[in-house]
């Protein structure tokens, strides 16, 4: 068993960094070990191996993008500071007066909201217990009375009297003014601070219409129930997002494209996809962008599909490649996430789905018609618009028959 | 440093931009071909070597001349490629694939298109970008820097900015545990 120093100092042998002496060590090292000359031959290989994977070259110019980006983000060569510790001050003193305006704030809020509570606090106080203006003996009413004469009144007596000016009135009793039962005041004749957050403005409900997917399996497409919720769903609305998640992409959309040509439609593969179905091995996801097809139609073309990877189950392994079919309305993201992976914003575009003259849902269509689909590797990170297979199918448009519907649909396959 | 390299700085510092854009020209495929390789991807390969270049432009006057222009280059662009491949890992990718295998890309025409590159790779150089994209970011770092660029230490501990000896016992971990890799594999 090799020690770890022993396989270090293969890994820098192989490296090339050894000194002679170091060297002389490995050599006697292989001499006397099968498992180091074994080791050492693999780590030669693996480096060799990484030698050898090539790095595609750079295709384009940088220094044009560069110097633009210089430009339009009006970079300049910074001039390199100083250094903090050679200005006047020291690096902590920027800390501490931060903490001394700190505290000082700290303080003198204190002080501030103290002084406040208290005035008002005093102010409250005296309006409960305020003295009326006229002390004098109260007519005797019914309301109980509070006197000041204290219970133990005839002791008193006993005790010696205090020294009294002469000018100074005998001492009488004097009754406190009866304090009438508290009864709110009205805001009009005293205005008192209330501390109240301020008036919030009402949450005001609405009704939000939220399309829910429909998710039927693709093998139950032959149920009526299935078929009729489909058919419903896709009378709603004109444009449908339909992700199929599949075991593999490629495979999935050789699967579809299958399905889709034996239809007589005409499916044109952006050269991107077409790079990625030669290189199968590559995970990838397919985008099809269908429009004109009516709901009918789409059901058919699915439960075509359906049939068609049934048959996979008869292979050795089972080649099946779908499970679930997943239909939503299309919202503004899956507009936006369209109009970035061709280019072109197809609501704006006027012509076909979506467009400005998209004929009213729920119509009965025209005759029916060769379709034309376009097919992309589903990258929404990194959209490719913009070529050749797409420009051609943005020229095949045409204006969409009433009551047909666009269609994008995402062949998934299973991410890590 | 070259001359060339320091009379094209110079320029730069006066505030010629089109000098700049000459440094650029002179290295960007080194720089491009190593973040590449640390990156596996052609297209975040650019955008790093672009952000690189944008870094370097503005740090320039912080540029002394100590070592070779390429090797500051050098180091800021692998540590943009490292720092980008940490990002990258906690970033569930859409395209992504599972089993150990190598992700979307290339997506990248050009890669696919080069004569014999894939059947080349396909094999044996397949297993190998597997198994380096499963290493650490720092692990990754020097196998590339020593095996594909054939950088000695010395230059390696200045790029990384760590000692000698830590590229030492990288570079050792990093071979066994590639080793490892290419073992589960087999």
């Amino acid at each position: 068993m090799l020690s770890d120093r022993d396989r270090e100092i293969l890994t820098a042998y192989v490296d090339g960094e050894l000194s002679s002496r170091q060297r002389r060590y490995v050599v006697r090292l292989l001499h006397r070990s099968g498992e180091a000359r074994l080791l050492l031959e693999k780590l030669k290989e693996d480096s060799g191996q990484l030698r050898r994977l090539e790095a595609p070259p750079l295709e384009t110019d940088l220094a044009f993008p560069v110097l633009r980006t210089i430009a339009e983000r009006h970079l300049t060569i910074q001039r390199p500071s100083g250094g903090r510790s050679s200005g006047i001050y020291p690096l902590w003193f920027g800390a501490a007066v931060a903490a001394a305006a700190l505290f000082l704030i700290a303080a003198g809020s204190y002080f501030f909201f103290a002084g406040v509570l208290d005035r008002e606090d005093a102010a409250r106080l005296a309006q409960t217990r305020k003295v009326p203006p006229t002390p004098g003996p109260q007519p005797a009413d019914e309301s109980p009375r509070i006197v000041e004469k204290p219970k133990e009144e005839p002791a008193r007596e006993s005790m010696p009297e205090p020294q009294e000016s002469p000018a100074q009135p005998p001492t009488q009793v004097v009754q406190r003014p009866v304090e009438k039962p508290v009864r709110p005041e009205p805001p009009a004749t005293k205005e008192e601070p209330v501390l109240t957050a301020p008036s919030m403005e009402m949450f005001k409900l609405e009704t939000a219409n939220v399309a829910l997917p429909v998710t039927v399996k693709l093998r139950e497409l032959n149920q009526d129930a299935n078929r009729q919720k489909l058919l419903k769903e896709w009378r709603q609305d004109t444009a449908f997002r339909l992700e199929l998640p599949c075991k593999d992409g490629t495979r999935a959309f050789e699967r579809f494209q299958k399905v889709w040509k034996e239809k007589g439609n005409s499916l044109l593969i952006d050269q991107v996809a077409q790079g990625r179905l030669k290189q199968p091995r590559f995970k990838t996801n397919y985008v099809v962008v269908a429009e004109d097809l009516k709901p009918e139609e789409l059901l058919q073309l699915l439960h075509q599909l359906a049939a068609e990877d049934k048959k996979g189950e008869a292979k050795r392994p089972p080649d099946v490649q779908f499970d679930a079919l997943v239909s939503t309305r299309m919202t503004k993201r899956d507009h936006k996430e369209l109009s970035e992976l061709l280019g072109v914003d197809l609501v704006a575009g006027g012509a076909g789905q979506g467009g400005a003259n998209r004929p009213e849902a729920g119509k009965v269509a025209a005759k029916p018609t060769e379709h034309h689909a376009l097919a992309l590797a589903y990258n929404p990170v990194r959209p490719r618009p913009g070529s050749a297979e797409v420009k051609r199918f943005l020229e095949s448009r045409k204006p969409a028959r009433p009551g047909t519907v666009q269609v994008l649909l995402v062949l998934r396959g299973p991410s890590s | 440093m070259s001359a060339d390299d320091q009379r094209l700085i110079v320029e730069c510092l006066k505030g010629n931009p089109n000098a700049f854009g000459a440094l650029v020209r002179r290295y960007q495929d080194r720089l491009y071909h190593t973040v590449y390789r640390l990156l596996d991807n052609a297209e975040d390969a650019q955008d790093v070597v672009q952000e690189v270049f944008l870094n370097a432009y503005q740090s320039l006057e912080a540029f002394k001349g100590d070592s070779q222009l390429f090797t500051w280059l050098y180091r800021i662009a692998v540590n943009a490629a490292i720092s980008h491949k940490r990002k990258q890992r906690q970033v569930v990718s859409l395209d992504a694939t599972r089993h150990g295998e190598r992700g979307a890309e290339p997506l990248d025409p050009s890669v696919q298109t080069q004569p014999g590159y894939a059947l080349e790779q396909a094999e044996q150089g397949q297993r190998v970008w597997q198994a380096l994209s499963r290493l650490s970011p720092e692990h990754r770092a020097v196998l590339v820097l020593k095996d594909m660029e054939g950088q000695k230490y010395e230059t390696m501990a200045e790029i990384l900015q760590v000692p000698i000896g830590t590229i030492r016992s990288r570079l050792h971990r990093a071979r066994l545990e590639l080793r490892a890799l290419l073992e589960e594999d087999e």
